[in-house]
């Protein structure tokens, strides 16, 4: 009896011309109908299977389901009972909150419905984004109606598969936007960006899915992908009062949203990234071994993971380069250069990936691509929210990127014929791509054998081993070929495209160094030549111009050696302007960032290691440093704040300048903050102010909550100190409160060559590089003055500049112990002068700057030593702390 | 001769989907991926049902079905809406448009073969 009572519910159920269910009805009464024994229920299931197949052959009509309502009821005699016990069944909203974070396993029947959704899907949010950047214009109608159908369309596709996340996501996304297009929800920007935000984090549960249908090995029956790597949180949330709204009718969601807020921030992962893709599960992992094809192995000999390596290089800087740009259009709309640069650089980047196969992130190029070039032919300006979309999307980028780059995603295949189901999958052109080989086989133009047989020796093309084996005519080859949706030539072109591009290899840095070791040598050896002794008492004018000659090139040679490891610090600065852009936004601080010095180059593994430093500073200065516009203004300062950074060579280091012109550190809060965490040990009032500012960069000085949200990585101000300590580099904080502070970080330059200036003092040879020198002056008595406490100025054009003999200083013996006897060389570090006694001057040398040995490291105002010429040291002064040393 | 069933859906994984349920059953599928398309195919081939989705850009299942109601030599192809539409209001016009019934998405295979069976003998 209980088939009875579900199938009597089952109809009760029945909604008119649901066909689903009528089919159910049919079988369920069929069956029943074989087995009863009862005659009358017998003759009433016969009644509703004939029903049933009126209801499908005419169509639904108030007459048939009445019938079919009252042959239901008919069958059981209380069906209302079993009714309630039927009710529908939702699980409860906590349980499906608890789901929501975890990840659903979802079974791949058929990969290539799986593939077909995933071109579809692209396609339709690539439209659906589009058109939202239009409704960004104008709330129209039309676009609303089209991007609710690309919406639906996803929701449907994807609930076939079994996709549930997306699924459900899309279709809250439908509702509102069935509700927008009815004008039960008022379109607003509010509504048009959560929109924005929605498409992009579907786009990122469909990318996400795909690298995992990437690896999708289908042949061992357990294909499985996950859904719910990708966060729809933040999404939903902004949703939910929405949601609420169209299903009551009721309230303006300004209210909700309110009431929604605290809600959200309570909510546990409220703070997680839009792409985190944790690490496991990875169950495509174990397939890749088994996805290798023999012919796979062109492909590996082609890509190597030394090039793989190499072109994430290379797309990371042209990632950079289009952001740089996208910031650059932020700035001026009207540069039409800066969208060229961008869409060049991200054009390279589709190219190239491409090539090695990675789909996913030439899909995401294409995306930016269409955007920019929307741009570029003027149909639609850049304002902020395109350039958000942009900026979304390099982040988009990099992050796949670092997947390329720890080997997560692998590169596809690119033999002829070769493209495998895999990249298929992926590849959005491509459609439902087939291998060559499996198309002719199945054209039957070949045979599996001849395939085969193919493929073993394939060097060649596989179309034309098949035409030289007889076993495929030429014609047939070309229509297999267009079948594929690929003409060859395009293919032929890729690889000339390749060679082109490519014309940098890969060099390790330790054969870098030697080379910088030899180049030292070289430029050592070279002046041991031309300036040697025993040359002097000739008139050479031959050997001169071909010494001139060998400088030149020298000079040249040195260039380019140090421009090998050395890159400019505008790749990471650019970083800081998009960092300043967020955080601005995020603290609500107008902030504007102006960059100089961003030329100064800086070896790329130091560089490395001063970005996270950079970026702890600078966030510092925007979060605790500029304060906010009422602030500002009451204190009489513009409401914009400015935080300036600056790099340039200072002596024998790098110094790079933060500084911002906001309140300035607070001595007060500090010290006590210090002696709250025990990070200072005796009296704090007797703290000099530039060791209470170091403090900020105390291992427990900065509460860690709030440093991990922007750095993700959970470090506070300490890293900095470290990281600059590992470099060997220093910090220096100025701090005026109400006027601001200014960080500054200086890192020595390891191994470089500098022009100097060298000169004698006693025995001893001293190089200064020569920025630091202003003027060589031989002083007179008039203009030597002995202060009262025993130090000597000068007074030079006006100017009274204190004195140092350097012999004093070093403690060296010299016959030229008055000022007037030999030559100051008035020098400069950070604003202050400094006029330095010296025996001599010997003259401008380029200098090889080498790291003191071990024993000399205690000497104090030494930053290296140096080999002459004639095979004499020079020890090169650290001008900066010279004059610390002297004036402090 | 195997029956023709005609398929109209602009998403082309749905076409693939009603494809790999039906061909086994030994039906020939006829793709369509709007009504427009439909009206032609509806034309040059005889259809023996209809598996329409609603919303499709050019012309939707709605205005294809009003089309093909019209021409008398093809009224009487019984018409089936496969759709994620289960709003009542959009029932309503299908009712009245004399369709045969729909089928909600998301469907499994041997139920499609099972409903396409009872209406094409």
């Amino acid at each position: 009896m209980e088939e009875l009572h579900q199938l009597s519910e089952a109809i009760r159920q029945y909604e008119e011309g649901d066909l689903l269910a009528v089919a159910e009805i049919r079988e369920i009464a069929e069956t029943l109908q074989a087995s009863t024994e009862d005659t009358q229920t017998a003759a009433g299931l016969a009644e509703i299977i004939t029903t049933a197949e009126e209801i499908v052959l005419q169509g639904p009509s108030e007459e048939n389901s009445a019938r079919f309502q009252k042959l239901g009821r008919e069958l059981i005699a209380q069906p209302e009972e079993s009714a309630q016990a039927q009710k529908p069944q939702t699980p409860p909203i906590a349980a499906q909150e608890a789901a929501a974070e975890e990840l659903a396993a979802v079974p791949i029947e058929d990969a290539e419905i799986l593939s077909s959704f995933l071109v579809e899907a692209h396609d339709h949010l690539d439209d659906i984004e589009e058109r939202i950047l239009d409704l960004e214009k104008s709330y129209d109608e039309q676009t609303i109606h089209d991007i609710f159908r690309s919406m639906h369309t996803i929701k449907g596709v994807s609930s076939f598969i079994g996709l549930s996340r997306i699924k459900s996501f899309s279709h809250s996304l439908e509702t509102v936007l069935n509700a927008m297009r009815t004008g039960e929800l008022e379109t607003d920007d509010e509504i048009v960006d959560i929109l924005l935000n929605g498409s992009d984090v579907l786009q990122q549960m469909v990318l996400d899915i795909e690298a995992q249908a990437e690896e999708l090995d289908t042949s061992s029956g357990e294909a499985v992908v996950y859904e719910g790597r990708v966060t729809t949180g933040e999404i939903d949330r902004r949703l939910a009062p929405y949601l609420q709204q169209i299903e009551s009718g009721g309230a303006a969601p300004a209210t909700q949203a309110a009431q929604a807020a605290p809600a959200a921030t309570s909510a546990a992962g409220a703070e997680q990234p839009a792409h985190p893709a944790p690490p496991e599960p990875q169950p495509a992992k174990q397939s890749s071994a088994a996805v290798a094809k023999p012919e796979k192995s062109l492909t590996e000999e082609l890509v190597s993971p030394e090039m793989v390596q190499k072109f994430v290089e290379e797309t990371s800087d042209l990632v950079d380069t289009a952001e740089h740009s996208m910031l650059e259009l932020e700035k001026d709309p009207a540069s039409p250069g800066s969208i060229e640069e961008a869409f060049r650089a991200i054009h390279t980047v589709k190219g190239n990936a491409g090539f090695f196969g990675f789909a996913m992130l030439e899909k995401m190029c294409m995306g930016i691509e269409g955007i920019l070039d929307t741009l570029r032919t003027g149909a639609r300006t850049p304002d902020a929210q395109i350039i958000n979309l942009l900026l979304q999307s390099i982040d988009g980028l990099n992050v796949t990127l670092k997947k390329v780059h720890s080997g997560e995603i692998k590169p596809g295949e690119l033999a002829e014929g070769g493209v495998n189901a895999e990249e298929a999958v992926a590849s959005k052109e491509v459609g439902d791509y087939k291998p060559l080989g499996d198309m002719l086989v199945e054209m039957g133009i070949a045979t599996q054998e001849a395939v085969d047989q193919a493929l073993d020796v394939q060097r060649m093309r596989l179309g034309e081993i098949l035409i030289d084996q007889g076993a495929a005519k030429e014609e047939e080859i070309q229509e297999a070929l267009q079948k594929q949706g690929k003409a060859e030539p395009e293919k032929k072109d890729q690889f000339a495209n390749y060679r082109i591009k490519r014309r940098d290899i890969r060099v390790d840095t330790e054969r870098l160094d030697k080379l910088f070791d030899l180049m030292g040598e070289m430029i050592t050896a070279e002046a041991m030549v031309i300036n040697n002794p025993e040359l002097e008492p000739y008139d050479l004018p031959n050997f001169e111009r071909s010494a001139n000659y060998l400088s030149k090139i020298s000079r040249e040679m040195q260039e380019i050696t140090m421009s090998m490891r050395m890159i400019p610090l505008e790749g990471l600065f650019s970083k800081m302007r998009r960092l300043v852009r967020d955080l601005s936004k995020k603290f609500e601080k107008p902030v504007n960032l102006e960059i100089s010095g961003e030329d100064t180059e800086m070896d790329r593994t130091v560089m490395e290691e001063i970005s996270d430093p950079l970026v702890h500073i600078i966030r510092n200065a925007l979060d605790h440093g500029i304060e906010p516009a009422e602030k500002r203004r009451a204190a009489g300062k513009p409401e914009t704040g400015t935080v300036r950074l600056s790099a340039g060579y200072e002596g024998n280091e790098i110094w790079i300048t933060v500084a911002d012109d906001g309140g300035g550190l607070k001595r007060e809060a500090i010290l006590k903050r210090s002696v709250d965490r025990g990070l200072v040990q005796g009296n704090p009032e007797d703290m000099k102010d530039e060791d209470v500012w170091k403090l900020i960069f105390e291992p427990g000085f900065s509460t860690a909550e709030k440093v991990s949200e922007i750095s993700g990585r959970g470090v506070g101000m300490d890293v900095v100190k470290k990281n600059i300590e590992k470099l060997r580099g220093k910090i220096d904080i100025q701090s005026v409160e109400g006027q601001g502070s200014t960080f500054i970080l200086k890192i020595p330059l390891t191994l470089a060559i500098i022009d100097g200036i060298t000169f004698t003092v006693g025995p001893q040879l001293y190089s200064l590089p020569i920025t630091d020198v202003i003027q060589f002056h031989k002083a007179a008595e008039v203009e030597i003055t002995q202060t009262n406490t025993e130090d000597i100025v000068i007074n030079l054009r006006n100017e009274v500049i204190p004195v140092v003999k350097l012999y004093e200083f070093f403690n060296i013996h010299t016959s030229k112990q008055r000022v007037e006897d030999g030559i100051v060389i008035v020098a400069q570090a950070r604003d202050r002068k400094l006029a330095i006694l010296v025996d001599e001057i010997i003259g401008y040398r380029q200098i090889v700057i080498k790291s003191l040995p071990a024993y000399m490291k205690d000497i104090r105002a030494l930053s290296g030593c140096s080999i002459m010429s004639d095979g004499k040291v020079s020890l090169i002064v650290d001008t900066g702390a010279l004059i610390s040393y002297v004036l402090e | 001769m195997a029956h023709k069933v005609l398929c109209v859906d602009d998403s082309v994984t749905i076409r693939k989907l009603v494809k790999k349920a039906l061909e086994p059953e030994g039906y020939e599928i006829v793709e369509a991926e709007n009504g427009q398309v439909a009206l032609e195919k509806v034309e040059q081939d005889s259809i023996s049902l209809c598996i329409v989705d609603v919303n499709m850009p050019v012309m939707d299942g709605f205005q294809f079905v009003e089309a093909l109601k019209q021409k008398s030599e093809y009224s009487g192809i019984p018409v089936v809406f496969l759709t994620t539409e289960s709003a009542a209001q959009k029932k309503q016009v299908g009712k009245e448009l004399g369709v045969n019934g729909w089928i909600v998405k998301p469907f499994e295979a041997p139920s499609l073969a099972k409903i396409v069976k009872m209406l094409v003998k």
